[in-house]
């Protein structure tokens, strides 16, 4: 993949270029501020962005706002937030961009190398990738709703780890349950939200994300 | 700490101590000056005020009355500052002006604030009853001095003829007794004289003065209680910030660097301990990470910068092992004291809840009201909560009170346990 890279930090910069070059991608660009990133992204046209939430000149959320105003210039760019911090209220402005081909994590998921380049690649297909962090906070935020008290532990849990962005296989491997079980599970939950049982994973997330963002 | 604040000019102090020195003292006769024009003062405004204030009144009706009315408001605020400019030049007693500076705008914006001012009916009254205050000096201070010259002055009376001066002395030894007699009675006089004039002060000080040093002293004690605790917390915070990040991440970076120098030691020799030891060190590493996150967060939230307390307090929420439900009706961004007193107020309270209270839900709500922030956080806990010296609520409460805020605790015994903060937002 052709990978473009925002971090201010150089250490974790290099870091970054390494561990994607290691996995044999290419970074077609690496940068340092919000507008570079909106630059790089409008001429490199990559395959998913790796973007830092803080970065000068604010150092507040000068990442997420770059990937949103990128997002205006090239729609659907693929792009994957990273955070020290993960809070539902950015992963809400992120997800009004078009909840497709975004990721918000927080960076210390880089540390779990398999994980993480799965979640970049999920992106960069055009699938939604939520840290479990924002996930427990939507949830949270909405357990007063009578129809999520109307779930089973087991199906809360299922329901959580699709809004992650996990597919059914992944879901039956941290839950050690079979891919069938899973299947069940899922048209359970969105017979009993009252979801339109979607067919493909990517309108499964949004589905589900749409519900918990109320 | 009582005497911050000693008033800078106090009238000048005489020596009370020595009479006769005090006789011929020019205060005594300043201050009986000050007495005359007192009388005259007094009688002019009480002729002046009663014409002007029953001539406006009764033509009230008419559009001459409302003009009259107002004129004759600026001509007593104006006479009230010529009286303590009276004060202030012949007494040394400074009378601080009560007026707070008049808004820009119109004849009609002006009289407003006026009007709503107390002050200035305090002006009028005592404007009315200098009069009284005048005349009832003047014949005390006229006819106390006359009785003491007649006194001191009968042996000559005595000796010119033989008439009396009001008292009926018949030998010239009781005439010098009636002037012996007169000595004290002479002496008692600036005393009388004084007496009154400061005791005419004090009541000017009342009415015509504003109240504003005993409000700042007031307010300088409680600020300068309130600065130190705020001082003395901070403190604590950072030990607290120090101790959190040597037991913890520290001692974790130690033994994650232990781990990592093993591991390459045992690289080539056997290499699969090594490849548990990074494991180890793998897990030490990401552990580091979320306690400096979680320290790190504590110290400031980033959300509460960039987006408010709105935002914050629903990640507070968010966060929460129960399920909070979050109302809020925030104008826009508070002041940054604010809004980060609040945040932690709302965290600590949501931490205990957590914790302690035994609760299945909590609600926060947050609401400006003419310039206070309001915030409650309610939960269905068994209640029973009690803020201990140590505890982290009462840490709080200094910090609110290091913004002119309030921190309640209700919590009987059975629940609902009931946290409210106001905040002073301007």
């Amino acid at each position: 993949m052709r990978i473009v890279i925002a971090e201010d930090s150089v250490l974790l910069r290099e870091g970054l270029n390494r561990l994607v070059a290691d996995a044999g991608h290419d970074v077609v660009a690496s940068v340092a501020s919000g507008p570079e990133l909106v630059e790089a992204i409008d001429r490199e046209r990559p395959d998913v962005s790796i973007v830092d939430v803080r970065m000068p000149p604010t150092f507040r959320d000068e990442g997420l706002r770059a990937a949103i105003a990128a997002r205006d210039r090239v729609p659907l760019t693929p792009i994957l937030i990273l955070s020290q911090y993960v809070e539902e209220r950015y992963a809400g402005e992120l997800l009004e961009s078009g909840a497709a081909g975004v990721g918000y994590l927080l960076k210390d998921r880089v540390a779990d190398v398999s994980e993480f380049m799965m979640a970049l690649r999920q992106v960069a297909a055009g699938g939604t990738v939520l840290d479990p962090e924002v996930v427990a906070q939507l949830v949270t935020r909405r357990r007063r709703d009578d129809r999520l008290a109307d779930l089973t532990p087991r199906e809360q849990e299922v329901l959580a780890l699709i809004a992650e962005g996990q597919s059914n296989t992944a879901i039956a491997d941290r839950l050690f349950i079979g891919e069938g079980t899973v299947e069940k599970h899922i048209s359970n939950i969105f017979s009993k939200l009252a979801l339109d049982d979607a067919v493909t994973q990517h309108r499964r997330v949004l589905a589900v994300l749409a519900y918990l963002r109320g | 700490m009582a005497n911050v604040l000693e008033s800078s000019v106090s009238p000048r102090r005489i020596r009370w101590s020595n009479p006769l020195r005090l006789l011929f003292s020019s205060e005594t006769w300043r201050s009986f000056g000050f007495i005359l024009l007192t009388f005259i003062l007094g009688l002019f405004w009480f002729i002046v005020l009663v014409t002007l204030l029953s001539t406006g009144i009764a033509t009230v009706v008419t559009l001459v009355g409302i003009p009259l009315l107002a004129g004759t408001m600026l001509l007593w605020i104006w006479g009230a500052r010529v009286e303590r400019m009276r004060f202030n030049s012949m007494l040394g007693e400074r009378i601080m002006d009560p007026y707070a500076p008049l808004p820009d705008g119109g004849l009609w914006d002006k009289l407003k604030v006026r009007l709503r001012d107390q002050h200035v009916w305090l002006d009028l009254l005592y404007l009315f009853i200098l009069f009284p205050i005048g005349l009832i000096q003047f014949v005390i201070a006229i006819t106390w001095m006359s009785i003491a010259f007649s006194m001191i002055t009968a042996p000559s009376w005595f000796w010119v003829n033989e008439a009396s001066s009001g008292w009926t002395i018949n030998t010239l030894p009781e005439a010098i007794g009636v002037a012996m007699v007169g000595i004290p009675v002479l002496l008692a006089l600036p005393y009388i004289i004084i007496g009154m004039v400061r005791a005419h002060a004090w009541l000017a000080r009342h009415l015509l003065g504003s109240d504003i040093e005993s409000i700042l002293t007031e307010r300088v004690g409680q600020l300068t209680e309130s600065r130190s605790r705020a001082v003395s917390a901070s403190v604590d915070e950072l030990r607290r910030i120090e101790r959190d990040l040597h037991d913890g991440a520290q001692q974790r970076l130690v033994r994650l660097a232990m781990d990592l120098g093993m591991a390459k030691e045992k690289m080539d020799s056997d290499p699969e301990a090594a490849k548990v030891l990074v494991s180890d060190a793998h897990e030490e590493a990401k552990l580091a990470m979320r306690e400096i996150r979680d320290l790190v967060r504590g110290i400031h939230p980033a959300v509460l910068t960039d987006r408010g307390l709105d935002a914050a307090i629903s990640a507070l929420a968010g966060r929460t092992s129960i399920p909070v439900t979050v109302e809020t009706d925030l104008p826009g961004r508070l002041p940054d004291a604010i809004e980060s007193t609040a945040y932690f107020v709302v965290a600590e309270a949501l931490t205990n809840v957590a914790r302690h209270s035994g609760a299945t839900s909590a609600s926060v709500q947050a609401r400006v009201e003419n310039g206070v922030l309001l915030l409650d956080v309610v939960d269905n806990g068994r209640g029973g909560a009690i803020t201990t010296p140590s505890g982290g609520l009462t840490g709080l409460a200094d910090r609110v009170a290091g913004v002119d805020g309030m921190l309640t605790v209700e919590s009987p015994v059975g629940g609902p346990t009931r946290v409210h903060l106001e905040l002073p937002c301007a």
